[in-house]
């Protein structure tokens, strides 16, 4: 508000005093951003005057035609038009700017900065997304600046992620303690998957900095891709796993115990016997590598609990090359 | 002082503190250019339900005992000073309780920033345990035999704090640093397990009617955990040329370094009798488990953006990263191989990524990029490993990925744009370390290599209906597999079919390594046929098959989503949102002489919500959510099947769905009281359904050997409600 009274005074202040003086500059007309606002004053557009792009103070402060374009034809309809020609740029759903060309806008000021250095390229550059498709800039608030806001943005267009972020196992995005650029940085990042570090890994790390080791007793795909084995969005699985135990461990492992289908306690034959006479599939002398202990609890993690990788040096057997401690 | 008083001494000191700030910033006369804000709220909260109905609802709040309550106490004040240019925000929400978030943020526009922030997060498994287990979640936690327990929440508590620091140093050069450290705190669910007699363990016999020969225990992991991390960077952003230096340290120090349970000398078989442990299986379960090492990190990275014209641009980032472990044994308790004090873990990685896009003509765009990153494993090779009596050492995993991407983007006509892209990636695992051995794997391979293609068009097709279609197919292959050669090191097979020296039937060629063919496709458009009304319908398929020379293992997987979005602005008051999705994924796996499995998951989900202005006072809204998750496990046979296979699976009649429904109601209310002051009523009702057959099965629950069982409360009904009172001057 106060950047558009500003620009309106300085315009017609220019004006009057230019008329005042008598100069044969007395005549010249309202030109620049001064001459935008003629119309579209604070009726017209949301208040912004709290917004980044406001203060005064600050050299770099885009205006009107910093975004929009001289617009010559626009603010001045030719006579010979019958209709009044958009501006130059304009950013709406009807703009039929490409994303590149919006965005060039907003990059004119806003590539300076690290963050953004490896947009053009990037998975969000590359599938057409513009600055304006998440940024509001005619306003005070900004969703995408919010990081209350921030992830119903996102599920705008990320709908498989909105259903996984709404499972059980989630990280605390609905609760509103994480947000999605905790973890990724949506203007371009040399990670995967806009990964904000240099790998899906790396972004782990910052949180979960226990799990990178290295250890004494490795497990391959932790140290290759946490997302071999988790749904960092959310998963129906304990520890937002993608696969439950044994099935998940068993896309690589062969496995080594008894009981070729998976069966539960409480099922008839497991525990207790299918019928009379008959013996139930785990007795007293049964081995721990049964069918319960493979499909329940921790599944292969109730022996193999270091699944992440050991730090134990120990030559004791069992010696904890496979995970157990 | 007992530890209830003690927090309560805390949380009042807290809000003492934060009052005493909050009125050291009250308003004062208002200066020419100067606008304050403020904001106080004051309230008070609580989950109501018993402590087993809202373990759920309740996974990252502290109010998880029956009943509970805590006060509600927030603020914000921000203040703008348009003639010095500055912005002062300070913002608290949650000060009263275990979770709390409290950050400051005071700028120059274009000259300086400083930011703080203080975080609490608490996280409750929603899982209870239920253990006679004395000292759960400390390090040397007392195993005793019983079925009556006690019950036992896992707490994880994460405290963190930070700074940061950003100043332009002139036009062009700017500097920024910041520093958090975070103190985590609790415990999480582990244990240990052993089964007897075992070829890595001779020493212990198995089980007989007379001793108990395996054991699995509960045992909590304990956390108290501090993780630092500081980052630096100093940018020059020239005309053309954009560069920034980084430094990004991580450090993170443990407390603990092993859990070392004591076992008692008699636990439950697995049909639940309380037998003394067969001689070596004790102390075996009684060695220590090892707890996370302590471990470092840094990087350096150069990165940065040079744009040789309005027209073309080239970015790139060069990085090398160090991450160590040293911790040494002897420190944490344990004897290591001789001459070996600690680990020596040391990975450095070399990242070099280059970019460049360009505009060639007016309607043709490209940009292609080019990725290296070595992840070089220089940790030090020692004899750790003992099976019976052949050693051998642990195993580097050096890692060399490669890829390069083109894309060239066609505007056809202003309306409709067209894109192509091919991306081709290698990954090179290095040559095995031949001194090592693996275990439990078929097959491994040291390179992998990936073509994609892709291809979508976007169109306007009307001022109310836009839409995009896209797909992609993309094809692995890798260098020969690799057999263990049944002791140390692996050998390259040429012809894994070979009767002699291929593979053995019932092996599995892990997904991530084995051939692949993945397809997907998307679809989207978005339609809105009123001003008020917008419509968005999203559906994307994919597909991944494996072909490896097993049949057996993961052979393919197939995922597909829908969703259609609707959002109507009824008035200018009032607007109205909702949406239906609909989201599937199936796989089918194998095992020799065991299962065929075909597993899905149908995951359905709708929400509506309304919110609006009811009078010149109230604004009111509500919103319904509900998810609908089923996982089948359908079990066939493998032709191989032994007897007791067929025999178990026609008995069982395979494993039952795992379901979880779930509805969330939330509603509020805001009365305006005045310009200043409001009231403010929050109500999150949420009932779920949770059918799981992981910690036990139609009554019969999953027990550890010592009793311990871990239990959840199928159906759970909580509400969540605040009433808080808020004042807000200028």
């Amino acid at each position: 508000m106060q950047i558009r009274r500003w620009i309106a005074a300085l315009g017609v202040g220019l004006v009057a005093t230019l008329g005042l003086s008598g100069s044969a500059w007395s005549a010249a007309p309202v030109t620049g951003a001064a001459f935008c606002v003629t119309c579209h004053d604070e009726d017209d557009l949301p208040d912004m005057s709290k917004s980044a792009h406001a203060r005064k103070t600050d050299a770099r402060t885009p205006d009107c035609i910093s975004c929009h374009g001289a617009s010559e034809t626009h603010a001045r309809k030719p006579a010979n038009l019958s209709v009044r020609p958009a501006p130059d740029r304009v950013y709406g759903k009807r703009s039929i700017l490409t994303a590149e060309e919006r965005s060039a806008a907003c990059q004119s000021c806003h590539d300076k900065d690290s963050k953004r250095a490896l947009w053009n390229g990037s998975q969000h550059q590359s599938g057409d997304v513009a600055c304006n498709s998440c940024h509001k800039i005619h306003a005070n608030s900004d969703k995408a600046l919010a990081r209350a806001a921030e992830a119903d943005l996102c599920f705008t267009c990320h709908k498989e992620q909105r259903a996984q972020a709404n499972k059980l196992s989630h990280h605390p995005v609905a609760e509103g303690k994480m947000t999605c650029s905790d973890c990724h940085n949506v203007h371009g990042s040399a990670g995967a998957k806009l990964a904000k570090r240099d790998s899906t890994n790396a972004t782990c790390y910052t949180c979960h900095a226990e799990k990178r080791g290295p250890f004494v007793h490795q497990h391959e795909p932790v140290s290759d891709d946490c997302a071999t084995c988790h749904n960092p969005h959310g998963s129906t699985i304990q520890a937002m796993l993608k696969v439950r135990a044994p099935m998940l461990c068993q896309q690589c492992h062969t496995p080594h115990v008894a009981g070729g289908v998976g069966a539960l306690s409480g099922q008839a034959g497991v525990t207790t016997p299918a019928a009379p006479g008959q013996t139930a599939l785990i007795t007293s002398i049964s081995s721990g590598k049964n069918v319960v202990n493979m499909w329940q609890g921790r599944s292969c993690l109730n022996c193999h609990t270091q699944i992440h990788g050991s730090n134990n040096p120990s030559a004791t057997n069992p010696t904890p090359q496979l995970m157990l401690r | 002082m007992t530890n209830s008083s003690v927090r309560t001494f805390h949380n009042v000191r807290k809000t003492t503190l934060a009052l005493a700030l909050l009125a050291m910033l009250a308003p004062v006369c208002a200066e020419e250019g100067v606008q304050e804000i403020g904001t106080v709220t004051l309230g008070v909260g609580g989950l109501i339900g018993s402590s087993a109905d809202k373990t759920r609802l309740g996974q990252y709040s502290s109010l998880r005992g029956s009943d509970a309550s805590k006060g509600i106490l927030g603020f914000e004040y921000g203040r703008r000073d348009d003639e010095a240019g500055t912005d002062f925000l300070l913002r608290a929400t949650q000060l009263v309780g275990e979770t709390h978030q409290a950050s400051l943020r005071w700028t120059k526009q274009g000259d300086w920033k400083i930011g703080a922030f203080y975080d609490q997060i608490l996280r409750v498994d929603p899982n209870t345990v239920r253990t006679a287990l004395q000292g759960a979640g400390t390090t040397t936690p007392q195993v005793v035999a019983s079925t009556s327990g006690n019950d036992f929440d896992l707490r994880v508590r994460r405290t963190g704090v930070g700074v940061s620091f950003w100043k332009a140093i002139s036009d062009t050069v700017s500097t920024e640093l910041s520093l958090k450290t975070e103190q985590k705190v609790g415990s999480r669910l582990f244990g240990v397990g052993m089964t007897c007699p075992s070829l890595i363990a001779k020493a212990c016999t198995g089980p007989n009617n007379i001793q108990t020969g395996t054991a699995l225990l509960l045992l909590p992991e304990p956390i108290n955990a501090n993780h630092s991390q500081i980052e630096g960077r100093f940018t020059y952003a020239g005309e053309k040329l954009r560069v920034s230096f980084g430094y990004y340290g991580s450090f993170y120090a443990n407390q603990y370094d092993a859990l070392t349970p004591s076992v008692p000398g008699s636990l439950y078989n697995p049909v639940g009798t309380l037998l003394p442990l067969s001689p070596g299986l004790l102390s075996i379960l009684s060695q220590p488990v090892a707890l996370t090492p302590d471990n470092q990190a840094h990087q350096f990275d150069l990165t940065g953006v040079y744009a040789q014209s309005a027209r073309t641009q080239y970015n790139f980032k060069l990085s090398y990263a160090r991450a160590e472990q040293h911790q040494s044994f002897a420190g944490a308790g344990f004897t290591a191989p001789a001459g070996v004090t600690n680990l020596g873990g040391n990975v450095e990685t070399i990242l070099a990524q280059v970019g460049a896009s360009t505009r060639i003509t007016p309607k043709l765009f490209v940009q292609a990029d080019l990725r290296y990153e070595d992840r070089d494993d220089l940790t030090s090779i020692a004899r750790y490993n003992v099976i019976d009596t052949a050693t051998y050492t642990n195993r580097a995993l050096p890692n060399t990925k490669t890829r390069a991407k083109a894309q060239a983007n066609y505007q056809f006509t202003t309306r409709i744009r067209g894109t192509l892209g091919a991306e081709y990636e290698l990954i090179d695992r290095g040559v095995y370390t031949a001194t090592s051995a693996t275990s439990g794997i078929s097959a491994l391979r040291q390179k992998t290599d990936e073509t994609k293609l892709r291809a979508d068009v976007r169109a306007t097709l009307s001022e109310v209906f836009s839409g995009s279609i896209g797909v992609e197919s993309s094809r692995r292959d890798g260098s020969n597999w690799l057999k263990d050669n049944s002791g140390t090191g692996v050998t390259p097979v040429s012809d894994p079919y070979d009767v002699t020296n291929g593979f053995a039937a019932g092996s599995i060629f892990m997904p991530t390594l084995a051939n692949r063919q993945r397809d997907k496709f998307k679809l989207r458009f978005e339609w809105q046929p009123f001003e008020s009304t917008s419509v968005q319908f999203s559906a994307d398929d994919g597909r991944d098959s494996y072909k490896s020379p097993s049949q057996y293992g993961l052979s393919d997987t197939k995922t597909s989503n829908a969703a259609v979005d609707v959002t109507i602005a009824i008035s200018d008051a009032w607007s109205l949102n909702g949406y239906v999705a609909q989201g599937d994924q199936v796989l089918h796996q194998s095992r020799l002489a065991g299962y065929l499995m075909s597993f899905k998951n149908t995951n359905s989900s709708a929400g509506l919500g309304i919110s609006g202005r009811a009078a010149d006072k109230w604004e009111v809204g509500a919103n319904v959510v509900y998810m609908n998750d089923r996982n089948i496990y359908m079990q066939g046979l493998d032709t191989n099947a032994d007897p007791a296979s067929v025999a178990l699976l026609a008995g069982t009649g395979g494993l039952p769905d795992v379901t979880i429904h779930q509805t969330s109601l939330t509603l509020f209310g805001k009365y305006q009281l005045n310009d200043k002051s409001s009231l403010r009523l929050d109500l999150i009702k949420q009932r779920s359904h949770l059918s799981d057959w992981t910690w036990g099965n139609n009554g019969v629950a999953f027990a550890y050997a010592d009793g311990s069982t871990v239990w959840q409360q199928p159906d759970q009904s909580a509400l969540l409600m605040r009433v808080s009172y808020s004042y807000r001057w200028r």
